[in-house]
């Protein structure tokens, strides 16, 4: 009895091990078959370190392959920070600065820098010269964790042309780092910050590749190659700016400023400050940018060389007075002044407020109808030249003309249900208009940064007086006078000088409003063609055919006599180079006038828009129309012994 | 000495004990033997390549404790196991004694805990015969006392037990210890002890247990262990890194492995103490899914025959022991593979017959020869 009853418990011991052996193999069954990608993805984790490569960053040329923004290498010195000892530090910095002349603040900075891995070397230095290479490496045991590698560094060897829109480059910010196309770049990765660099970076920077390394539990590298997957280099560039081209948009303009400087303004008693200017040369078939000037300037390469504080606050700027780095081409706002007026004419041809045929008078000063605090309202010529038709108030920018379109234009509104007193109602016919034009919006052109301008309406005035009444008056709502100061481009209207030369293009292309484009094409970096760059259409001119020929024709007598830029185009074979232009001088409060010319050549058939501004610069027609009449002779091959420009190779 | 091969056993003559010799456990063992060596040949030779030492430093010194387990087993074989019963009270006393000595300057200590005797170049832990003793003690004495024993006798066989799990615990060796309360358990239940008696011991140990973690008698890194296990998601926690690395080791295995020697986690140390307690891990990584059952299935025969021995035997005592050390191969074989992937608290006990070391290697193929001892006599 006592037998059988050890072999019943030894049968029960029994089933239970039988129990535990179906544990053991439910729960391997779990983590070997069920569960095994996800541990095969851990071991792999475990046993493999990947250390980036980072690609070439592609170049950026201009339309004729020239190189505007080229990568050359340079010499940089790294800290090794796990090969440096700890109580060794401060000599071999001391060292360091001594031979490279860098100051050791500097260098521990850099070398503190959290932005790096423990196990990468810190660069601490560029272009340090192959001496001091040499020198390093003949004394290593005074350099312990000191080495050098070479880099790839933006070069700029057209110097200064066209820095503010090719960008630069810089260590990835902290929301650029969370973007997913830089997830594994390292932190310490250069992507584009600004300009071109930044809005192509995507196809400049290239792909990452990488190099995995074998380690073991203790971190050994067992196998430096284990894996490796070459980075791919960025993509080029080409932009439509022909660097010739450039160079003369740049130079007249210069030139046109320092004419400015020695000009004497007899209305503030000073010389001209012409604080500084913008050229715009844009092909109006395709809405492609040819030229993009800004004035003053500086040389790229600083971002390369490293400013200081005092330096980067130069290039700044303040405010009301922007630094070299404001590109004043698409950054800047201005008030457009008469150079407005063929698009308030263009609004009141489509309004029916005239038509091309209808003729109003020119006084040289006007008053509202029944004001009665006659408020006056002056011509720029205080002559009366009689009744014109809208081509002659262009030709001859007559004010009092506009105003009267501004007044229409007023009345219309208040018919349509505006209400004086409140502020309230009505449908705003000319900002329509204009807006349809492209005005108070910006162009989409491929640069970041770019100022919208301003449309005033009814709200955005009642907003700005509101804000501070002892600063703007007591009339917060829309009076006559807003719109009779905008139709000749004055009052709170402004425009950026693209945005004037993309509604000009409009005009010379039959309606078009392109977003412009710098990009031209993308190339790989043997030339193979990746993709084409289009600019594309985002709407056209309210106008008939018609209406934008007439337009176009009317301006062509500005540059002829008795235009208003008769005296700068004297001598220009308008015969058989037609120009169609018109000025503008618009005036701020408490500065000198702001000159603008915008143009379009030939005439008949435009490939050109040309666009100058020029800051406290003075009339339209003496300072920004010679810097127009000066890019356009070079465009035409028309400069001798001058700035002259490259072969027109756009198609 | 004339080891018993299935070639020879032909010529073994007619009546001679030999003719029982029971080859499939043997070889079993055998198996499971060099398995354990060829996987500690794959979990150390590539750290040994990197420290500059022949990479077949432990495969070879594994080898030489093979064969001096298998001639231990054979000697053991040989001796007629009834004898022992008279010898059970020296044998523990003696393993007693070893035990107290251990723990003089005569042993060696490491990791905080005392457990061997550094003898030419070896290492004698002492603790791992003492599982054998106390089966031999308690069988010896369970079989001595009538069936349907009193309460007095129970504690008796407690209070044997007691001494040497006490001292083992204070090395400290908690694996020991459990393997040790687990042997005297299966011999009490074995042994027809009332169930309500195993009631009254259960709750009792179940105070014990507690009272040890009250008192601080429990080590911390024991806690941590625990802690660890509890809470498998931390695996930053440092005391959960083996069990995190190991899971890691024998899932990225698959169904088929990834081949002998090319483990990764295996070559490259990320599984600690792999060769000696996680040597399980270096199986589930090379052969898989696949491997790891088969090695189970070995462990399965191996169990399969000893309880078929147990059954058989001729005598209590014979069945006593045999089903002692089924228990023995079964907590440890359990424990062991269960801590590896994740199913048990991280305890240091060796997988029988695999992970390195002399003394536990030797002491399973003792275990092996007296089974083979009680088969052989089952009918003499």
């Amino acid at each position: 009895m006592t037998e059988s009853r050890t072999r019943v418990r030894l049968k029960v011991l029994a089933a239970l091990v039988v129990a535990m052996f179906a544990v053991l193999t439910t729960r391997l069954w779990f983590l070997q078959v069920l569960a095994s990608p996800q541990f095969d993805a851990q071991a792999k984790d475990n046993q493999v370190r990947i250390v980036p490569i980072t690609p070439l960053r592609g170049e950026i040329l201009d339309r004729n392959g020239d190189v505007l923004v080229g990568r050359r290498s340079s010499v940089v010195v790294t800290i090794d920070r796990q090969e440096l000892p700890t109580d060794q530090t401060d000599a071999v910095l001391f060292r360091l600065s001594n031979l490279l002349h860098v100051p050791v603040p500097q260098l521990v900075s850099r070398l503190n820098s959290v932005q790096y891995l423990p196990y990468q070397p810190v660069p601490v230095a560029l272009d340090v010269s192959q001496q001091d290479v040499f020198y390093i490496r003949e004394h290593q045991s005074d350099f312990p964790g000191v080495g050098y590698q070479l880099a790839a560094v933006p070069s700029y060897p057209q110097g200064d042309l066209a820095a503010q829109i090719l960008g630069s480059i810089g260590r990835m910010t902290g929301a650029q780092s969370k973007e997913a196309a830089l997830k594994n770049w390292p932190l310490t990765s250069e992507v584009g910050q600004t300009g071109l660099e930044a809005v192509y970076d995507s196809e400049l920077r290239g792909e990452l590749g990488k190099r995995e390394m074998q380690v073991n539990a203790a971190g050994d590298v067992l196998n430096p190659n284990f894996g490796r997957i070459p980075s791919t280099a960025g993509d080029n560039l080409v932009t439509s700016i022909d660097a010739n081209v450039q160079r003369l948009a740049e130079r007249s303009l210069a030139q046109g400023i320092s004419v400015a400087h020695s000009t004497f303004d007899q209305e503030s008693q000073k010389y001209l400050q012409a604080s500084g200017g913008a050229v715009v040369v844009m092909d109006p078939r395709t809405g492609h940018v040819i030229a993009l000037a800004s004035n003053p300037t500086f040389d790229p390469s600083i971002w390369v060389k490293g400013l200081t504080n005092r330096q980067y606050r130069q290039l700044t700027g303040t405010g009301s007075n922007p630094g070299p780095l404001f590109d004043r081409a698409t950054q800047g706002a201005y008030p457009p002044g008469s150079t407005f007026k063929p698009f308030v004419g263009g609004a009141a041809l489509r309004a029916h407020v005239i038509n091309e045929n209808s003729s109003l008078d020119c006084p040289g000063k006007w008053e509202v109808p029944g004001d009665t605090s006659h408020t006056v309202f002056n011509n720029w010529n205080p002559v009366n030249v009689g009744f014109i038709g809208l081509a002659s108030a262009l030709v001859q920018s007559c004010d009092t003309f506009f105003y009267q379109l501004g007044y229409k234009f007023w009345q219309d509104y208040v018919h349509s249900g505006y209400n004086v007193d409140t502020g309230l109602g009505g449908t705003e016919t000319m900002q329509h208009e204009l807006d349809q034009m492209g005005f108070g919006r910006r162009t989409r052109i491929d640069l970041p940064a770019e100022a919208p301008g301003r449309l005033p309406t009814a709200a955005y005035k009642r907003a700005l007086v509101k804000s501070d009444p002892r600063v703007y008056g007591k009339y917060y709502q829309w009076l006559p006078g807003d719109n009779i100061n905008m139709s000749i481009g004055q009052g709170f209207v402004t425009v950026t000088p693209i945005q004037l030369a993309v509604a000009y293009s409009a005009i010379a292309n039959g309606g078009k409003l392109f977003a412009p484009r710098i990009g031209w094409k993308v190339q790989t970096p043997d030339g193979k063609l990746v993709r084409v760059i289009h600019a594309p259409i985002v709407g056209h001119l309210p106008l008939s055919r018609q209406q934008i020929n007439f337009l176009r024709n009317a301006l062509t007598g500005v540059v002829r006599p008795g235009g208003t830029a008769a005296p700068a185009f004297a001598g220009f074979p308008l015969d058989s180079i037609p120009v169609a232009g018109k000025t503008g001088t618009a005036d701020i409060v408490g500065r000198q006038p702001y000159s603008w010319f915008a143009a379009m050549a030939p005439a008949n058939n435009p490939r050109y828009v040309v666009v100058a501004l020029v800051e406290q610069g003075g009339h339209g027609g003496t300072t920004a129309a010679p810097i127009v009449r000066n890019v356009l002779q070079g465009l035409f091959g028309l400069n001798t012994g001058g700035v002259q420009a490259g072969s027109d190779s756009s198609t | 000495m004339d080891m018993p091969l299935p070639s020879a056993r032909a010529s073994v003559r007619e009546g001679s004990p030999l003719r029982h010799v029971d080859f499939v456990l043997l070889l079993t063992a055998l198996g499971l033997a060099v398995f354990g060596v060829l996987m500690i040949y794959s979990a150390t030779h590539r750290s040994l390549l990197l420290l500059g030492d022949s990479p077949s430093y432990y495969l070879k010194r594994q080898a030489v404790f093979i064969v001096l387990g298998a001639i231990a087993m054979a000697g053991t074989a040989l001796f007629d196991y009834t004898l022992l019963k008279m010898w059970a009270p020296v044998i523990y006393l003696g393993s007693v004694g070893l035990l107290f000595l251990v723990r003089t300057p005569l042993g060696s200590s490491a990791l905080g805990s005392q457990r061997w005797f550094q003898i030419a170049g070896f290492q004698f832990s002492p603790s791992l015969f003492s599982r054998l003793a106390l089966i031999l003690m308690l069988a010896a004495y369970l079989s001595e006392i009538k069936w349907e024993s009193t309460l007095r006798e129970v504690l008796r066989a407690v209070a044997i037990a007691a001494l040497p799990m006490f001292l083992v615990f204070i090395q400290p060796d908690l694996g020991t210890t459990i393997i040790l309360a687990t042997i005297l358990v299966t011999l009490l239940v074995v042994a027809g002890t009332r169930a309500r008696y195993l009631v009254v011991l259960a709750a009792a140990a179940t105070l014990a247990i507690y009272g040890a973690f009250q008192l601080n008698i429990i080590k911390q890194y024991q806690v941590d262990r625990l802690i660890g296990f509890m809470d498998q998601s931390k695996n930053s926690q440092t005391a959960n890194y083996n069990l995190q690395q190991s899971k890691i080791a024998i899932g990225a295995g698959g169904l088929t492995g990834t081949g002998y020697l090319r483990g990764t986690q295996t070559n490259l140390d990320f599984v600690p103490e792999q060769h000696t307690d996680f040597i399980f891990t270096a199986v589930g990584e090379e052969f898989g899914f696949v491997g790891a059952g088969t090695l189970l299935v070995l462990f399965l025969i191996l169990l399969w025959r000893t309880y078929r021995i147990a059954m058989t035997a001729k005598d209590p005592f014979g069945t006593y022991v045999a089903a002692g050390i089924a228990a023995m191969f079964t907590i440890q074989m359990f424990i062991n593979i269960g801590m590896t992937i994740g199913i048990m608290p991280i305890t240091g006990i060796p997988l029988p017959f695999m992970s390195y070391g002399g003394s536990g290697l030797i002491a399973d193929f003792i275990g092996i020869g007296l089974l083979e001892s009680i088969r052989i006599r089952r009918y003499a």
